[in-house]
């Protein structure tokens, strides 16, 4: 469906997609944004296509650009958003009374993690979701290796802050 | 500690990335990324100009593929099947309770019967995009004076992503009605599917988009009647709005010039505790309208007072704005960018409670159905009977029930403003 002049950027979009949209995903925390950040990512990387395609790994270069994007400020600005509160996770099934109880932790963790500084939660997708070791995240933000220890050691620290104080205000409660 | 909370960190990531809709990768899969390098001539003749530019706007469409990409305003009839997987998609079981289906595109939508309460449910395969009953009460409807036909007053109820706001609308008409449409603000004129006693029409976009209706047109076998959606008529329809209330012009409303009604009725602040509470927090229209479900117009006719809405953080991402007014109340619940928000006329608001039953959709690829209630202070708990024949009982907080569940709410039970056990649904 891609009509691209180059096939093999159609069969790198068709492979990495998926892997890309998710990627996007938990770092906007935002479908929308996801999807119009992955869309633009693509648009770059096929504007250079011909020299990315000779890289070791198109793939690993393609995440950076997206990481790059999705922190560039200027850029989110000029993107249009929406970023209208957070997400929500699955609805409480009534069916599955069992799993209440991790229904509940998993709810909290969601909510600490949409309200973490993006630039926190990406260190965190790109160590625990793609299970990246230090060398390989630091490779896709361009920093060190200790920039991305200290950055992930402050990232859990403040999803437990935020957990524990969820759960210490877990009442209906105004702001 | 920590290996438990990465243990956390991986399950949590990993149950987010699923709930992506898998129409996303699609859309980006067609989309052509690779760079334009010719140019259309400047000037090449006025044929050739205007065969470059059709051609420019295809390539841009193809590049951003527009919500509701096929929806046609004028219907066909899906077939048979399709209409037992929508019904089935709509948190139903497909029997005989569909009263009016109709499909535009690869969009199906449905009008079909819960208890006496008709639904309109529009789908998209088996995403949901749209639930809601129709609970206009009668005199919500306008009608243009012909052939029994009535036209709801049309309220975004319901969507599920900024990009995709949609608006249904479904009524009844006579007998002898052959055809009904709708002409929109934005110029767009929308074929209804009449048959059975209904009609039903809905259509991307919402008053945000100027996508509500300004006429209907009813036809018969003797002739085709005009009506306008009058707006001095859909004013005086709000019971709740009385003499010597000082009632917002909906003019006004429309063009932006909030009135706000001081104070707040005294049913409310008697049956409420909640609104005898001071408001810690009022909102603006700003973050109403932000996500287009409270309208400005929903602020005129409801003459609602900013100044006394309270807004609950309720946890796991849903923010609830209760918007109270001389004419009613209007509840606003905010699910990441989406949501759904509905405003309910007074008096029967303040004394039979406001209830939200069963608005559903889908949240990132999870179809969910709510049921948003604000009931009188006489209910520590609620019971709410759902379509798989469950009941649930919820406890109430600050006159606040609010949850979601997999399966449709039917009914809720709970104590009026009088102490009475009422049944809604």
């Amino acid at each position: 469906m891609v009509r691209s002049v180059d096939p093999s950027f159609d069969a790198f979009v068709n492979e990495s997609v998926g892997d890309l949209v998710r990627m996007a995903y938990l770092i906007t925390w935002d479908e929308t944004e996801a999807e119009d950040l992955v869309q633009e990512c693509l648009l770059r990387v096929a504007k250079h296509w011909p020299r990315v395609r000779g890289m070791e790994m198109p793939l690993a270069y393609t995440r950076r650009v997206l990481v790059n994007l999705a922190l560039d400020d200027r850029v989110r600005s000029a993107r249009r958003t929406a970023e209208l509160g957070l997400d929500v996770d699955p609805p409480i099934d009534v069916r599955a009374e069992a799993a209440l109880e991790n229904v509940e932790v998993r709810a909290e963790l969601m909510e600490a993690l949409a309200q973490l500084p993006r630039q926190q939660r990406t260190v965190l997708a790109l160590r625990y979701f793609l299970d990246l070791s230090e060398a390989q995240v630091a490779a896709v933000l361009g920093c060190s290796t200790g920039a991305v220890k200290s950055a992930a050691s402050r990232g859990l620290a403040h999803v437990r802050e935020l957990v524990v104080s969820e759960t210490q205000n877990s009442e209906v409660c105004e702001p | 500690m920590t290996d438990t909370i990465e243990q956390e960190l991986r399950t949590a990531f990993a149950s987010k990335v699923v709930s992506i809709s898998p129409v996303v990768a699609q859309r980006l899969r067609t989309v052509d990324y690779h760079p334009r390098r010719r140019r259309l001539p400047a000037f090449a003749g006025l044929g050739a100009l205007g065969a470059s530019a059709a051609a420019a706007i295809v390539l841009l469409s193809s590049s951003a593929p527009a919500a509701f990409a096929g929806w046609t305003a004028v219907p066909t009839t899906p077939s048979p099947g399709t209409i037992r997987l929508a019904r089935l998609a709509c948190g139903g079981v497909p029997s005989a309770d569909v009263l009016g289906a109709d499909q535009r595109g690869p969009y199906t939508a449905i009008v079909f019967e819960r208890g006496s309460k008709p639904t309109e449910c529009v789908t998209e395969g088996r995403r949901v995009l749209l639930s809601q009953a129709t609970l206009y009460p009668p005199r919500m409807f306008v009608s243009p004076g012909v052939g029994n036909a009535t036209l709801p007053i049309p309220s975004p109820r319901w969507w599920t992503h900024p990009r995709r706001r949609l608006t249904a609308v479904s009524g009844t008409v006579g007998s002898a009605v052959t055809g009904v449409t709708l002409r929109l603000a934005n110029g767009t004129r929308v074929r209804a599917t009449v048959g059975h006693g209904w009609y039903l029409a809905w259509w991307p976009g919402s008053f945000a988009d100027r996508a509500y209706p300004t006429r209907i047109t009813v036809s018969t076998a003797a002739g085709t009647r005009r009506a306008p959606y009058s707006r001095s008529r859909l004013h005086a329809l709000f019971a709740g709005c009385r003499l010597g209330t000082r009632c917002v012009a909906f003019e006004r409303a429309v063009r932006g010039l909030i009135d706000l009604v001081p104070g707040l009725p005294t049913q409310l602040t008697k049956h409420y505790s909640l609104f005898r509470e001071p408001a810690t927090r009022s909102t603006t229209m700003k973050p109403l309208e932000q996500g287009h479900l409270l309208s400005s117009q929903d602020v005129g006719v409801m003459g609602l007072d900013l100044a006394q809405a309270r807004t609950f953080k309720l946890g796991r991402g849903l923010t609830l704005f209760v918007v109270p007014g001389s004419a009613g109340v209007c509840l606003d619940l905010r699910i990441g960018s989406g949501g759904l928000g509905s405003c309910h006329p007074g008096p029967s608001a303040w004394e039979q409670g406001t209830i939200g039953l069963g608005g559903g959709g889908d949240f990132h690829g999870v179809t969910t159905f709510y049921v948003v209630a604000l009931v009188p202070d006489s209910n520590r708990t609620v019971s709410v009977g759902l379509s798989n024949g469950q009941t649930v009982v919820l406890p109430v907080k600050h006159n606040i029930v609010v949850r979601g569940f997999p399966v449709e709410p039917t009914k809720i039970t709970y104590r009026n403003a009088a102490g009475k056990l009422t049944t809604y649904g």
